[in-house]
Formats: structure tokens, C-alpha cells, sequence
């Protein structure tokens, strides 16, 4: 929950909210929760319906300042690569990464974190979006594509 | 359209490697605030419903409304319109005197007045 929080919003503060806000939500309807959906869905359905309330609020928000380290600033952690080529910087490839992923559109960021960094199955990222499994696939697809591009860009510029 | 998770390793090893740690502290503020939002129960909880609310609300205006018009039908009826209470008793004692001071007009066939002259 926090990990999806937080690389939604890129800031720890109002990610931490979030969360709180959405385990006092699990806690109230509780009571009511039938077990039809998991509850890793369910629970991660109220923290993207949370963040998408937030961004929506904050689409006229000053931009980023030049020197923004994403993951340092959201509060997240880079655990070291295994296998990792140490030519490559692994800490700016990441940044690299992480500020096309904030570039990505709402949809596609959503099931990029859900599927490839919770690693939550087709399934349940249809589930916890609400829309089918066929447009999940869709939506990574073009996700993909496009962190690739950057991903090469970003590669290229180190490298040159 | 077929994908493959692992259609570039490197993009998913830099996805997988991010995360966030667990913050022992969250609990701690959730638990805090949930207990702070512990319901109130008996009339104070029904009081407290949106649905109390808007029914106490029309009653108000209801009985505002009912207010008002008892008002206006009194005025209505009401006559005459007195500033003061005291200016109010004074034209209800006029009111009562004025039938027993006032004199009767003579009958033609009475008596004339002794100090007249016929």
C-alpha cells in the first residue's frame, strides 16, 4: 500500500496519509466485507482511488524542481541489482526510470506499479483497477513501451 | 497482442528494485485514530445522523414558518394598532366611558329647559 502510495503521489507525507486513511476505511467497512474480492485487492483499490482523488486535486501543482531525486523524495528505497552490469549507474538509471514513470498517464502508471512492482497477477490488477484483464494487458503494453524508450534514452546519455 | 513479463529483464529488475520499507510508526497512528473515532453510541449517535439533522432542520423551519403566520392572521384581526401598551388602555377606558357620558338627544315632546323662554 505504501509503495503504490508513494509512487503515485512522490511524496511521503501525503503517502503516509493515504494509507492511514485507507486501513481506517478497511477498519470501518469491515463489517460489511464479504470476501469476494481479496483483501490485497480491496485494499490497494482504496489507495489508488485515494491517489487518483489527490493527483486529480493537484493537476494544477507546480512542476518539479530540476535537482527532484524521485525516489529519494517519495520516500522509497532502491535495493541493489543483482547481475547488475557496473558500468551502468544503477541510482540514475533508476531516477531515470521512476520520472518516466511519473511521465506515464494515470492508467498505465497504476498497472505498471501493481503488476511489476507488487507483482500482483493479471487478475488482480483487473480487480483492483476495475476494468477487465484484457485492458490491464493493454495499458502495461504501452507502459512498457514507452519505460523502454526511456529506458534506452537514458542508457544512451550515460553512456555518451 | 502478446506480452511477456519478462520481455526486458533489465526494465523489470529496475521496477522490482524500488519499494517502500514499512513505517512501525503508521500503526501506531492509525490505532491512535481509531480510537479517537470510537462511535458514540444512544441518541447522541442518531442526533449526529445526516438524516436527523435535515428532519431537526425542517422541523425548525416548519415551526418558523408557523410562527410567522399565527403572526401576521393576529395583526390582521388585531384593528386598531396601539405603540404602547398605555396608549392600548387608554382607548379601551375611552372606549368603556364613552356610553355613559354621553347624553341622550331630548324628545321633541319633553319639557323645555326651565331657564328658556317659550
Amino acid at each position: 500500500m505504501t509503495t503504490l502510495a508513494r509512487t503515485m503521489l512522490r511524496d511521503a507525507d501525503e503517502a503516509a496519509d493515504v494509507v492511514e486513511d485507507a486501513l481506517l476505511r478497511m477498519r470501518d467497512a469491515a463489517p460489511g466485507f464479504r470476501g469476494a474480492r481479496g483483501l490485497k485487492t480491496w485494499a490497494l483499490r482504496i489507495v489508488a482511488n485515494r491517489c487518483r482523488d489527490l493527483l486529480r486535486r493537484r493537476r494544477f501543482a507546480a512542476g518539479r524542481p530540476e535537482d527532484f531525486d524521485p525516489i529519494v523524495e517519495s520516500g522509497l528505497r532502491a535495493d541493489p541489482i543483482e547481475g547488475w552490469d557496473e558500468a551502468i549507474d544503477q541510482g540514475r538509471m533508476l531516477a531515470a526510470l521512476e520520472r518516466a514513470i511519473d511521465r506515464l498517464p494515470r492508467e498505465q502508471r497504476e498497472a505498471v506499479i501493481l503488476r511489476d512492482r507488487l507483482g500482483l497477477s493479471y487478475d488482480e490488477v483487473a480487480e483492483t483497477l476495475g476494468v477487465r484483464v484484457p485492458a490491464v494487458k493493454s495499458r502495461l503494453f504501452r507502459a512498457r513501451a514507452f519505460l523502454r524508450t526511456e529506458l534506452r534514452a537514458a542508457m544512451e546519455d550515460h553512456i555518451s | 497482442m502478446t506480452i511477456d513479463h519478462d520481455d526486458d529483464p533489465r526494465l523489470t529488475r529496475l521496477l522490482t528494485a524500488v519499494r517502500a520499507d514499512a513505517e512501525p510508526a503508521l500503526w501506531t497512528r492509525v490505532r491512535a485514530r481509531a480510537e479517537a473515532r470510537r462511535p458514540v453510541g444512544g441518541p447522541l449517535a442518531w442526533i449526529m445522523r445526516p438524516a436527523a439533522l435535515a428532519a431537526s432542520f425542517a422541523i425548525l423551519l416548519g415551526t418558523a414558518a408557523l410562527a410567522l403566520t399565527l403572526g401576521d392572521t393576529r395583526s390582521a384581526s388585531g384593528g386598531d394598532e396601539y405603540a404602547t401598551l398605555g396608549e392600548a388602555l387608554v382607548a379601551e377606558r375611552a372606549a368603556d366611558v364613552t356610553p355613559a357620558t354621553s347624553v341622550p338627544a331630548p324628545a321633541r315632546s319633553a319639557a323645555g329647559d326651565s331657564g328658556t323662554r317659550e
